[in-house]
C-alpha cells in the first residue's frame, strides 16, 4: 500500500516547468502574448531576451507571484499561486539584486529556512549547513556574521546563492545572475552556477541577457520577443541555426528583425 | 478647425474652472474612502493571521524593542515638559477661580486620559510608522518581499503580525510611562515654582485620579498603536517602485497615522465621556 504525499511523483518524461499559451497583460501593455515552454528534470535552462521584453514577468508567474491572465503554468504539474509558491515544489532562487535579508545577519539569511518551518534543524548544525554552502559558492565561513551592507556586490549574489542552495532544492531559479557584475565576477557566478545546476539532477531555470552565461551553463536556450518565444533549441544549436532573430541576439547587433 | 477648438476652449473654460473645484474635492474624498477601504481590509487580513500559526517569536522580540523600547527616552522627556507646561498653564488659568486643588488633579487628569497617550501616539507614530513604511517598502523594491515568499514564509506572519502585536502591546505600557512623567513634570513645576506643598500634591493627584481615567487612557494607547502599525506596513506593502516609492511611504504613513490618531482619539473620548 502507498502512501499518498502532497507532491505526486513526477513521470520521468513529464516536463518539471511547462507554460502553454501564457497570456499576461499590464493596463496598457499586453507583456506576454501567449509562451509556451518545457523543461525537462534536471535541464539547464536559459530564457534569453531583451530589457522589458517579460522574462521576470514570466519568472513571476512560474512561481506564482502574480497572477496571469490566459494560459497553463505547471510545475511539477501543480499550479503555482502565493499559496503554493512553484506548486509546492522545492525550490532556490537567486534574486537580481541578491535580494539578502538586510535586517539579519549573513548566517541568518543563508540559514533562513534551515532553522523554520517543518523540516528545521539545530543551531549548531544550521552553522555547519550554512558554513559548507558558503564555502560552495567561495565565501569565507568568517563572513556569516557580517550584515549584508558589508559586503560587495559580487559578494552579496553569493550569499544570496548560498541562501538559494541552503536546503538543496529541486529547482533553481537565477534572475539575470551576471547583471551588475564585472567580467570576471560574471564569469565567477557563472562557473558556479553551472556547477551547481549539474549535481544531483537539479534543474535550472535562468533569465538572462548576458550570451556568456547561457554559454557557460545552459543546456536549452529560448529566446524571448514580442511576448513570445521565437526560437528554442539546444545550446549547442545557438551558432548553427540561422533563425534572423537569434542570430541578431547572438551577435548583439543593432539591425535585425528584434527591435 | 483651429478656430472651432480654440473657441471651445474659450467658451468652456469658465465653467470648466468651476466645476473642477468640487471634482478636484469629490476625487479626493472617494481616493480617502477607497484609502480607507483597502486599509480596513489590509487590517482584517492582517488579524487573521495573528491567530494561526507558525508565529515568529524572534521577529516579535524585535519590533517590541524597536517600538517600544528605543521610544522611551522621547517618549519620556516629551511627557516631562508637557505635564511642566500644562501646570503652569492651569495655576494661571484657575487663579482666575481660586481653586487650590486645580492643578493637580487636572494635570494628571489631563496627562492620563488625554496628552499622555495622544502625545505618545503622535511620537511614536512619527518615528516607528515612518521607519516601518520605509523598511517595508524598502524590501519591497529589492525584492525581499519576494524572497520571503520563495524561502516559504508568508509576509504577513513574518514581517506585519509582529510589528502589530508589539505595537498594540508596548503603547499602553509607553503611554502609562509617559503619564507617571508628566505628572511628575507638573509636580516639579508646581512644588518647585508655584509654591505647591508637595505631600498635598501627591495627596489631590492620587485622591482624585480613578482608574477609569487610566484605564481609558491605556485603551487609547492600545488602538493608536495598532492604527500606527497597521498604516506603517500598509504603505509600505502598496508603496510604489524605486527611492521615490519609499520616500512616499514614509511621508504618507506618518500622515495617515496622525491625522488617524487625532480621529481616534475623539471618537474615543467621546465615547468615554458618554459612559
Ligand atoms: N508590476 C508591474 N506593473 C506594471 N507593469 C509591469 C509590472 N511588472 C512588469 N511590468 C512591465 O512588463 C514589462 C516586462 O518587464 P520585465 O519582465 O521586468 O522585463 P525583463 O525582460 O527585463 O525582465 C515591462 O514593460 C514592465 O514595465
Ligand atoms: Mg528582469
Amino acid at each position: 500500500m502507498k502512501v499518498s504525499v502532497a507532491t505526486p511523483p513526477v513521470a520521468p518524461d513529464e516536463p518539471v516547468i511547462e507554460l502553454r499559451e501564457l497570456t499576461k497583460s499590464f493596463p496598457g501593455n499586453p507583456v506576454l502574448r501567449g509562451v509556451s515552454l518545457e523543461v525537462a528534470k534536471g535541464e539547464s535552462f536559459a530564457l534569453i531576451g531583451g530589457s522589458g521584453t517579460g522574462k521576470s514577468v514570466i519568472l513571476k508567474c512560474i512561481l506564482g507571484l502574480i497572477p496571469w491572465d490566459g494560459g497553463i503554468v505547471r510545475v511539477n504539474g501543480n499550479k503555482p499561486s502565493l499559496s503554493s509558491i512553484a506548486g509546492g515544489a522545492r525550490i532556490g532562487m537567486l534574486f537580481q539584486g541578491g535580494a539578502l535579508f538586510d535586517s539579519m545577519t549573513v548566517f541568518q539569511n543563508v540559514a533562513f529556512q534551515l532553522v523554520r518551518g517543518p523540516g528545521r534543524v539545530s543551531a549548531a548544525e544550521a552553522r555547519e549547513i550554512a558554513a559548507r554552502k558558503l564555502e560552495r559558492v567561495g565565501l569565507e565561513a568568517k563572513i556569516m556574521d557580517l550584515y549584508p551592507s558589508e559586503l560587495s556586490g559580487g559578494m552579496q549574489k553569493r550569499a544570496g546563492l548560498a541562501r538559494a542552495i541552503a536546503t538543496d532544492p529541486d529547482i533553481l531559479f537565477f534572475d539575470e545572475p551576471t547583471t551588475g557584475l564585472d567580467p570576471i565576477r560574471a564569469a565567477g557566478i557563472n562557473r558556479l552556477i553551472s556547477g551547481i545546476v549539474g549535481e544531483s539532477g537539479t534543474t535550472g531555470f535562468t533569465i538572462t541577457h548576458d550570451m556568456s552565461s547561457v554559454r557557460t551553463f545552459a543546456s536549452k536556450v529560448a529566446l524571448l520577443h514580442s511576448g513570445q518565444i521565437v526560437w528554442n533549441g539546444a545550446a549547442s544549436e545557438l551558432d548553427t541555426s540561422d533563425n534572423s532573430s537569434l542570430r541578431q541576439f547572438v551577435e548583439g547587433s543593432a539591425r535585425g528583425p528584434l527591435t | 478647425m483651429k478656430g472651432s477648438t480654440e473657441l471651445a476652449r474659450h467658451q468652456l473654460s469658465e465653467p470648466v474652472f468651476w466645476l473642477a473645484f468640487p471634482a478636484v474635492v469629490g476625487r479626493l474624498a472617494i481616493r480617502i474612502c477607497v484609502g480607507i477601504g483597502s486599509i480596513v481590509l489590509f487590517a482584517i487580513d492582517a488579524l487573521g493571521h495573528v491567530v494561526r500559526p507558525p508565529f515568529h517569536l524572534r521577529e516579535l522580540w524585535q519590533a517590541i524593542l524597536n517600538i517600544g523600547f528605543y521610544s522611551l527616552p522621547i517618549v519620556g522627556l516629551t511627557a516631562l515638559f508637557a505635564g511642566a507646561a500644562l501646570a503652569l498653564q492651569i495655576q494661571a488659568g484657575s487663579a482666575r477661580l481660586s481653586s487650590e486643588t486645580a492643578v493637580p488633579v487636572i494635570v494628571a487628569i489631563g496627562m492620563v486620559r488625554e496628552l499622555g497617550p495622544v502625545l505618545c501616539g503622535l511620537i511614536v507614530a512619527g518615528r516607528v510608522a515612518s521607519s516601518i513604511g520605509a523598511e517595508i517598502a524598502t524590501m519591497k523594491v529589492t525584492d525581499q518581499i519576494d524572497a520571503l515568499r520563495t524561502l516559504s514564509t508568508h509576509p504577513t506572519k513574518f514581517l506585519v503580525v509582529p510589528r502589530i502585536i508589539a505595537a498594540t502591546v508596548v503603547m499602553p505600557v509607553l503611554a502609562g510611562v509617559g503619564d507617571i512623567i508628566g505628572i511628575l513634570g507638573g509636580f516639579l513645576v508646581s512644588t518647585g515654582r508655584l509654591g505647591y506643598n508637595p505631600d498635598l500634591y501627591v495627596d489631590f493627584t492620587v485622591r482624585f485620579l480613578e482608574t477609569s481615567d487610566v484605564v481609558s487612557g491605556l485603551v487609547k494607547a492600545a488602538v493608536f498603536g495598532f492604527i500606527i502599525s497597521v498604516i506603517g506596513c500598509y504603505f509600505g506593502a502598496n508603496s510604489g517602485q524605486g527611492a521615490k516609492g519609499v520616500g512616499r511611504a514614509t511621508t504618507n504613513s506618518v500622515a495617515a497615522a496622525s491625522v488617524l490618531i487625532i480621529a481616534a482619539n475623539y471618537a474615543m473620548t467621546e465615547l468615554f465621556f458618554r459612559s
